[in-house]
């Protein structure tokens, strides 16, 4: 399968899922890509009301030799996503930036966290509310896409 | 080394008995809560102890932060009467009484939280008082066409006695401030 049409098929099971629903979440929350050679874990994103802006976090845990890197988040049900990192800025200003893409180095671990690297969702079509979850689609550079569920709750 | 220097000097400031950092007394400004009730900044507030976060609703991840240290507090204090919260927005332009509303709403905040704000001069005039700053850090336009500006901003919550006067005053998103805070309530009440 074509990397377009399997992109397909991950967007139309990301738009099922999205609109199901709500579902218990596993506590642990882990998903293995790749019979285990990257790892995402505790992810969850903040409650949020429609049309505003929210943020969702979670551990990317790369378990090969070689590097990978996340290029990309996108969650269907929202106008927009984004990975930006909030950073120390001049004056003593916190702030916002983009990144482009998140390198995993091998054997190693990416946390996105509050304060930190993050995937802002921005105007999502419904309330993000404590208890519901949501699907998002990580697309790496090791070509494998990803769907993940993850809880929406105030704090991890 | 650095996370000892920062402990440092809020353990000092946290030793210091209801230094005045601001005295707001003389101030006055007419702002609007969620529900576009008007509030005269601070008189209304006056016998209370006001907890205060500066904050924007476009903001993803740091102004959560410093709302989820304010409920934080609120916690451990266990809820106390005599103490308000108040979260300012500092973009008075997008943050309608609406908008705030939504953000209360999407935190579950009860009557003991207002989220207020107020036309751009008097938002701008509140902010110079208390030292708050704020500069667009860069512009996006989402993939449905929406142009979206984000901005660096203070990081902070204060908090005023019943006399209108700022007495204590950290970085806002930092884990560490409402323990902090809660350690400093018990030293001014004792």
């Amino acid at each position: 399968m074509t990397r377009l049409a399997s992109r397909s098929v991950l967007l139309l099971i990301a738009l099922i899922l999205a609109c199901s629903p709500k579902q218990e979440t596993p506590e642990k929350n882990t998903v293995n890509i790749g019979n285990g050679s990257l790892e995402i874990s505790n992810g969850w994103a903040r409650p949020a009301h429609a049309r505003m802006m929210t943020a969702a976090y979670f551990t990317i845990r790369n378990n090969e030799t070689f590097a990978d890197t996340l290029l990309s988040v996108s969650y269907a049900n929202a106008d927009d996503t984004q990975i930006h990192e909030s950073y120390e800025a001049d004056g003593g200003m916190m702030g916002m930036r983009p990144v482009g893409a998140v390198p995993i180095p091998a054997n190693s671990g990416v946390e996105l966290k509050p304060g930190g690297i993050h995937v802002m969702i921005i105007r999502p079509e419904m309330n993000l509310s404590e208890g519901d979850s949501i699907v998002l689609e990580l697309a790496f550079s090791s070509n494998e896409l990803q769907l993940i569920r993850i809880p929406v709750k105030a704090s991890n | 080394m650095r996370l000892l220097l920062v402990l440092s000097f809020f353990l000092f400031f946290a030793c210091q008995r209801t230094q005045v950092i601001d005295d707001l007394n003389d101030a006055s400004f007419e702002l609007l809560t969620q529900d576009s009730v008007s509030v005269t900044f601070p008189d209304d507030y006056k016998g209370k102890y006001v907890v205060m976060g500066f904050v924007y609703t476009n903001c993803p991840d740091i102004c959560p932060l410093i709302t989820q240290n304010m409920i934080k507090i609120k916690e451990e204090l266990g809820s106390p009467e005599d103490v308000h919260f108040l979260g300012f927005s500092f973009d008075p332009e997008r943050d309608t009484p609406s908008k705030l509303a939504e953000y209360k709403s999407a935190f579950r905040l009860d009557d003991s939280f207002d989220f207020i704000t107020g036309d751009t001069t008097t938002v701008s005039a509140l902010m110079d008082s208390l030292r708050v700053r704020t500069q667009v850090s860069f512009t996006t336009t989402t993939d449905a066409g929406e142009e979206l500006y984000f901005l660096n901003h203070s990081d902070k919550i204060m908090v005023m006695d019943p006399q209108s006067r700022v007495i204590i005053e950290y970085g806002g998103s930092q884990p560490m401030v409402p323990n902090l805070i809660v350690e400093d309530f018990q030293k001014i009440r004792q």
